[in-house]
């Protein structure tokens, strides 16, 4: 709701207001440096607004862009139950949400395997189900797809798809500068200058971008 | 005819691509492109498949056999000693895929042996600087030290600057078999058991020095975040090897001195690059609900439990090789 956030002197985000439905994945587009990460952060409770608020579901996960360094176990499974290492949960309970969260990013066939012999969007995934199996309401992503090639880029949104919705209503944002990933989500808006320009369906957000003269 | 053809050819060759000789690479353009030839890290990892008959055995077992070789091994007579780094080898001949045991056993005893020659000539090389204090014996009328029975020679062999001695062989035999044994054993245990369970292992047999204070949790913790991060370490160091490699340098023009300049501005910029990661992962970690060592519950996720039989057999072997070196020594 109308967040401020200044760096020194530095406005980064003036007034940026952002609405997304439960259950939904919604995705944020924009320049670099428009402040999108910032505005991440400051949904994700990292970061308090020098004016005005955020209200969201809890709790929230982070994923951000680089896999190496949210991955810090050395085997998949240990590594996306990290998450889950500072409650006291019996065993059957931790290996029920981890086998879950898996097989949501379709990695179940890799679980023993160690974290640094998959693919870039393996690891993208794996760090996805990390967060997952955290049971979050909302998922916060930032970039992920920046350094995937195509196979892996849609691997990684549909593992995105899976994660949204179902009984538990969880909501994810999606921070991308790519256009065509615009076609995985329920709904989008365009940031730039520190402002939330526009919001709507993804048609209508290309439309809006198309007429900026975005060629993406 | 056939024959002068051929000559003729051979002529043609030579003469034709005589410039065959390549000009010798500076030896640092060499080492550098050694290091960019490794194709993976140069330590052994976990490898979940095929399963061997190691991966059933518990990881405390594993441990403990790793420490008490170890201690066999100190202990040991020199035929011991060769017996057991042998044996390590046939283990993981016998326990692990060729595709792995081959190139581990390839490098480890090519390190193995450049130390068994390096200590066999240089232990008992090097002349003594001290001068006799006794008059030689023939100055005193006596008969020389004759040669003892049994053919028992100290000096085995000595040819020009090369001396090697009893005590040199033997120095060289424990050094090699040593370092065999201890990092082939250890390359086992890494392949074949997963990090998670090694370190619940080392928690499990340091609790007692948990109970005397130690930071057991922090050592177990270490152990793994080592483990995860060699790869990202060793891919910082190929990275900024590649980017010296692209620039070109003229190795031969810059000397030793510019050469040892170039290599301490690389090892400072990959610090610089490695504090910024560990930065990054320390902020990942956080956000992941990480809140220091002794808050964290690492949670083996192993798919299936070692097996009892696995276990007592590798159990009986450990008693009945100590039992054998133990009545030997
Ligand atoms: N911690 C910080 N201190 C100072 N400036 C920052 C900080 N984080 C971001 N910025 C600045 O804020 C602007 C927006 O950054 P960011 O939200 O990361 O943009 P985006 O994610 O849309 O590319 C950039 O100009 C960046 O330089
Ligand atoms: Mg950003």
């Amino acid at each position: 709701m109308d967040v401020h956030v200044t760096f020194g002197n530095k406005r980064v985000l003036r007034g940026a207001s952002l609405a997304v439905v439960r259950g939904s994945l919604h995705v944020l587009l924009g320049p670099n440096g428009c402040g999108k990460s910032t505005l991440l952060r400051v949904l994700g409770r990292q970061l308090a607004p020098a004016a005005g608020s955020a209200r969201t579901d809890g709790p929230i996960s982070f994923v951000f862009q680089n896999p190496d360094h949210q991955i810090v176990m050395p085997t998949v499974a240990a590594d996306v139950a990290f998450g889950l290492g500072r409650y006291t949960l019996p065993a059957t309970a931790v290996r029920a949400q981890v086998a879950a969260a898996l097989a949501t990013v379709g990695l179940a066939a890799v679980a023993q395997r160690p974290t640094h012999t998959l693919s870039g969007g393996q690891r993208q995934r794996c760090a996805i189900a990390g967060a997952l199996a955290q049971a979050p309401k909302v998922l916060l992503l930032d970039e992920l797809t920046t350094f995937l090639d195509g196979g892996d880029q849609r691997g990684v949104l549909e593992a995105v798809r899976a994660c949204v919705g179902g009984p538990d209503q969880v909501t994810a944002l999606w921070v991308t500068h790519r256009l065509e990933e615009l076609a995985y989500a329920d709904a989008a808006s365009f940031m730039d200058g520190g402002r939330v320009q526009v919001t709507g369906s993804p048609a209508e957000v290309a439309e809006h971008m198309r007429r900026l003269g975005a060629r993406w | 005819m056939n024959s002068t053809r051929a000559r003729l050819l051979c002529f043609a060759v030579t003469v034709g691509t005589s410039p065959a000789r390549p000009a010798k690479e500076p030896l640092e353009a060499r080492l550098l492109m050694s290091f960019l030839n490794l194709t993976s890290v140069p330590y052994s990892s976990y490898v979940p498949a095929p399963r061997t008959a190691l991966h059933d055995v518990h990881a405390v077992i594993k441990q403990v056999w790793l420490l008490l070789l170890l201690l066999l091994l100190a202990r040991a007579s020199l035929g011991a000693r060769f017996a057991l780094a042998a044996a390590t080898a046939a283990l993981s001949a016998v326990a692990l895929p060729p595709g792995l045991w081959r190139p581990q056993l390839r490098r480890l005893g090519g390190l193995a042996a450049l130390l068994f020659v390096f200590t066999a000539i240089g232990a008992d090389g090097v002349p003594p600087v001290l001068q006799p204090r006794s008059v030689p014996p023939g100055i005193e009328g006596l008969p020389g030290v004759s040669p003892a029975a049994g053919g028992y020679r100290y000096v085995i062999l000595h040819l020009w600057l090369i001396t090697v001695t009893r005590r040199s062989i033997a120095l060289a035999v424990s050094a090699a078999s040593l370092t065999f044994v201890a990092l082939q054993s250890a390359s086992l245990c890494l392949t074949t058991t997963p990090p998670e369970e090694l370190a619940g292992a080392l928690r499990t047999l340091l609790a007692p020095a948990g109970l005397l204070g130690s930071p057991v949790a922090d050592i177990g913790l270490t152990l793994l975040l080592s483990l995860r991060f060699m790869a990202l370490v060793f891919d910082e160091a190929r990275n900024l090897a590649l980017g010296l490699a692209a620039r070109g340098v003229a190795w031969s023009q810059l000397g030793p001195g510019g050469s040892l300049q170039i290599a301490m501005r690389l090892i400072a910029r990959l610090f610089a690059n490695l504090m910024l990661r560990s930065e990054s992962i320390a902020v990942a970690m956080t956000a992941r609900g990480f809140a220091g060592p002794a808050a964290h519950v690492v949670h083996p996720m192993g798919d299936r439990p070692s097996s009892p039989l696995a276990n007592a057999a590798a159990l009986a072997l450990l008693a009945g090789v100590a039992a054998c070196i133990w009545s030997f020594s």
